[in-house]
């Protein structure tokens, strides 16, 4: 089968931007990328947008305002995963012979405040259930009783990927924080404060693919871009429904997705060097380095307490300081892990470099549920 | 005609009425008023008493076959109250009965009714059921004296410890005590002085006077106080024949409020509990009616009435105009709407009210709502059992919420819970949630979610099981 390589990257910084519409991000970031990967107009075949809250027919108007359109041009949305979901349609089809030659681009503006989602049945709106924090607390309050995880570590999440984001100039909040700063923030749904909790805001990522023999020596790999979706029943994951059976017996959608990625890439997670995984909440970071078989359950304290997971750790996580530092424009955040791998693979991150980093693996985990894991290689 | 149960509920919330006077800058009064939260209402508080009186009874709902329910706000204007009752309670698919309202005399417009319906052989088992609770315009006379309560009795014709022997009715047109709910005019129209000299007092009194000439005994009274004098001018009356008389129903009044058309029978519970006549006397609309209970034995579900009623949460009084809506936060706010989509609307209304699974027939596990589970959620099976599942569960996970976009109040808990019966449901907490804890049991409550353009929508609200101080016994307050 046919290998698939990433041929260039961009990002529009995401933040809070003001009048700047959420396609002119796009085109940015899709620019940048493009000369990378020293594209024109007629090199490439498709383009896939990502988005969530894009509107109809939006990755026409990212690639309107640069003059791009005549290829095909498909929306994707998958929720929070709606970058990893483009991102594998696209791998996909080069790897099917289909095209050589990819745009993928994820763009968002999203609505300050409280997350809401089409997804929920309107009564449960109406009746209060499907407040977005609160979903996210009642994942972590099971968490704090299964795995021997505490608070102070769910601080000590933030004040790592803050303590990253420092160095990341494309991140919303680039300051650091100390423990006794996260905890003294406002509580929103506890055991999470404010400071544990991503900030839904704006921004723009773009990657072109292309075939791996055609992208020249040296190019990063994409070796796997797996998308999953939940088993039914599946009650405390990222979709919860009215009712379900028990949760410990049903895999969850990470580890399903998890799975195929290391298996498509021949990899296992000891293989990984540096990961960009879904910081929604502090608590949901330290669920996915079980779910992406990072770390044993219960072992998540040992390993922040060691700085395992920091940069220069045996195993970094988040060097882009995360969605606790970027933020998380939906859209956009899971092409935004693909640029700061590939840029750490290429040895281009700077003050955030994983020395020697060869195996780069990204995951998004959203509403739906849906989950998404890629691993990049070099 | 024979009483077989009696249940009683009031909110947890007290709040003083020498609070609400000093806000108001008046010399204070006395005594305390049962006030609703915001997701408690005359239909919610109907609900809790008739859950008691069944389960006191020991009856299985389905062979509840009448239900009669006294009211002077019921939820909807015009729309599903009666029904929306019977699905939380289960009642029999083909039940009678009648919702009964226009003045606070339409409690012993329900026992009436409920007791001929039985006495006349068209329906077995009786409930009657009277709840109020008034929203009294802000700073208005009726702020000190509205409470909130019910009552619920099950009716059977004969066999029980308590008979119904007497009535004796009495009219006159006055405009009286009409209240409208946030109405500050309607106090100007109800001239306490008249209503005293020229209806309660002979209206009642003639009523009294006609049971008294068959009874035997002059023993208790249940008399209906709506500004807490009026029962000690009338008993004052009614003793001048005897010497025992006793008012049953004044220390409710005190601690409660008044409770309209639920103010007879709330009155009159605890007394079920010991032998000796019983005198029931209601009032509203221009009109009297008494009626006399001979009680035999201890009515089921007496021995827990003052329990039930003893209530509370001391509440500050600005916490009340908070869950009425009148003191609301500035600042951005969620709207919130019932579509027509809305389960209140949909088929699977009946289901989520009367807390209805489909058990599926391959594999067992319980999908609810019925409606929005075409297919098991476990195993996409099609073949299914519906079954209502019990009130209990344990806590699966939880949350307290510490800020919510308006109109919702924070905090508010959130909670997963593994239902005893085996479907495992999200609702929200109906109390601050202090005591929720993983793991915890727990007990499902009627409580009302929202009110929409004017539509409230109920549903079930999680409160942790506590014990009951100096019994063996766990209840949910």
């Amino acid at each position: 089968m046919t290998a698939v390589a990433v041929a260039g990257v961009g990002i529009h910084p995401f933040g809070r931007h003001g009048e700047l519409t959420a396609t002119a991000m796009g085109a940015a970031a899709l620019r940048d990328a493009m000369a990378e990967a020293s594209v024109g107009r007629g090199g490439f075949q498709a383009a896939f947008c990502a988005t969530a809250y894009g509107g109809v027919a939006a990755g026409h108007r990212v690639l309107g305002a640069l003059g791009l359109t005549g290829v095909p041009i498909v929306d994707v949305e998958a929720g929070c995963a709606s970058g990893g979901a483009a991102l594998a349609l696209a791998a996909g089809a080069i790897r099917a012979g289909q095209y050589d030659t990819v745009l993928v681009v994820g763009i968002e503006k999203m609505p300050k405040g409280v997350i809401r989602s089409s997804f929920f049945p309107q009564w449960m709106e109406e009746g209060g259930l499907a407040a977005t924090p609160a979903y996210f607390a009642l994942r972590a309050q099971r968490l704090l009783r299964e795995q021997d995880v505490t608070v102070d570590d769910l601080a000590a999440v933030v004040v790592k990927n803050r303590a990253h984001g420092v160095h990341n100039p494309d991140a919303m909040f680039t300051s650091a924080v100390t423990a006794e700063q996260v905890l003294g923030s406002r509580v929103v749904s506890p055991p999470l404060h404010l400071w544990m909790l991503c900030s839904p805001n704006e921004g723009a990522a773009a990657v072109v693919l292309r075939r791996a023999d055609l992208a020249g020596p040296g190019a990063v790999r994409l070796d796997a871009a797996a998308l999953r979706s939940h088993l039914p029943g599946s009650v405390l994951d990222e979709s919860t429904p009215l009712s379900g059976v028990e949760d410990q017996r049903i895999t969850p959608p990470t580890q399903l997705a998890a799975t195929d990625a290391y298996e498509a890439a021949g990899l296992g997670p000891g293989d990984v060097d540096v990961v960009e995984c879904q910081d929604t909440d502090a608590a949901r970071e330290l669920i996915s380095w079980v779910e992406l078989g990072l770390c044993p359950p219960g072992g998540q304290s040992a390993v922040l307490a060691s700085g395992g997971a920091s940069i220069g750790g045996t195993l970094p996580i988040n060097p882009s300081g995360g969605l606790l530092s970027k933020g998380e424009p939906l859209g956009a955040s899971a092409l935004g892990q693909v640029v700061e791998l590939v840029r750490q693979l290429r040895g281009q991150a700077g003050a955030r470099q994983v020395d020697g980093a060869r195996v780069g693996l990204a995951h998004t985990i959203g509403r739906g549920a849906n989950a998404s894991v890629a691993l990049l290689t070099t | 005609m024979s009483i077989a149960a009696v249940g009683v509920a009031a909110p947890e919330w007290r709040v003083p009425v020498a609070s609400i006077d000093a806000a108001w800058g008046r010399s204070p009064g006395r005594g305390t008023l049962a006030v609703c939260r915001s997701d408690e209402d005359p239909l919610t508080l109907a609900w809790a008493a008739a859950d008691r009186a069944v389960a006191a009874a020991g009856v299985a709902p389905s062979g509840i076959d009448g239900m009669w329910w006294g009211c002077t706000r019921p939820p909807f204007a015009e729309g599903p109250s009666w029904s929306t009752l019977a699905a939380t309670l289960h009642l029999a698919p083909e039940a009678d009965g009648a919702l009964l309202s226009g003045s606070t005399h339409a409690g012993l417009d329900a026992l009436l009714a409920a007791a001929d319906a039985v006495a006349a052989g068209r329906v077995d088992t009786a409930l009657v059921v009277t709840s109020d609770a008034l929203l009294p315009a802000t700073g208005t006379g009726h702020e000190t004296s509205a409470g909130a309560g019910a009552a619920a009795l099950l009716l059977r014709r004969d066999g029980g410890p308590a008979r119904l022997v007497h009535t004796a009715h009495r009219w006159e047109p006055r405009l009286d005590r009409y209240r409208g709910d946030r109405e500050p005019e309607t106090r100007e129209t109800y001239d306490g002085r008249l209503f005293r000299e020229q209806a309660y007092l002979p209206m009642l009194g003639a009523v009294g006077d006609a049971l008294l000439v068959d009874a035997t005994d002059a023993g208790r009274w249940s008399l209906p106080d709506p500004d807490g004098r009026l029962a000690r001018a009338l008993a004052k009356r009614l003793r001048a024949g005897t010497t025992s008389a006793q008012d049953v129903a004044a220390a409710d009044r005190t601690r409660l409020g008044d409770l309209g058309s639920a103010a007879t029978l709330v009155g009159a519970a605890a007394a079920l509990g010991s032998p000796g006549p019983l005198h029931l006397l209601g009032v509203g609309g221009g009109r009297a009616t008494g009626c006399t209970v001979i009680v035999d034995a201890p009515v089921p579900g007496a021995e827990r009435v003052t329990a039930d009623l003893s209530g509370g949460e001391e509440v500050a009084y600005t916490r009340v105009l908070r869950s009425r809506g009148v003191l609301r936060p500035t600042g951005e706010s969620v709207e919130m709407a019932v579509p027509p989509g809305s389960a209140m609307f949909g088929r699977g209304a009946g289901e989520m009210l009367g807390l209805l699974a489909a058990r599926c027939v391959d594999c067992g596990t319980m999908n609810t709502p019925p409606d929005v589970h075409p297919t098991c959620i476990s195993c996409g099976s099609t073949k299914f059992d519906v079954v209502p599942l019990g009130r209990t569960g344990t806590v699966q996970t939880f949350v307290v919420n510490r800020t919510m976009p308006s109109p919702f109040e924070a905090p508010l808990p959130l909670v997963v819970v593994d239902l005893d019966d085996g479907g495992r449901i999200q609702l929200q907490g109906g109390d601050d949630g202090a005591e929720l804890s993983i793991g915890a049991p727990v007990d499902l409550v009627l409580r009302r979610y929202a009110v929409e353009r004017g539509v409230p929508v109920y549903g079930w609200k999680v409160l942790t099981r506590r014990p009951v101080a100096g019994t063996d016994e766990e209840v949910t307050s």
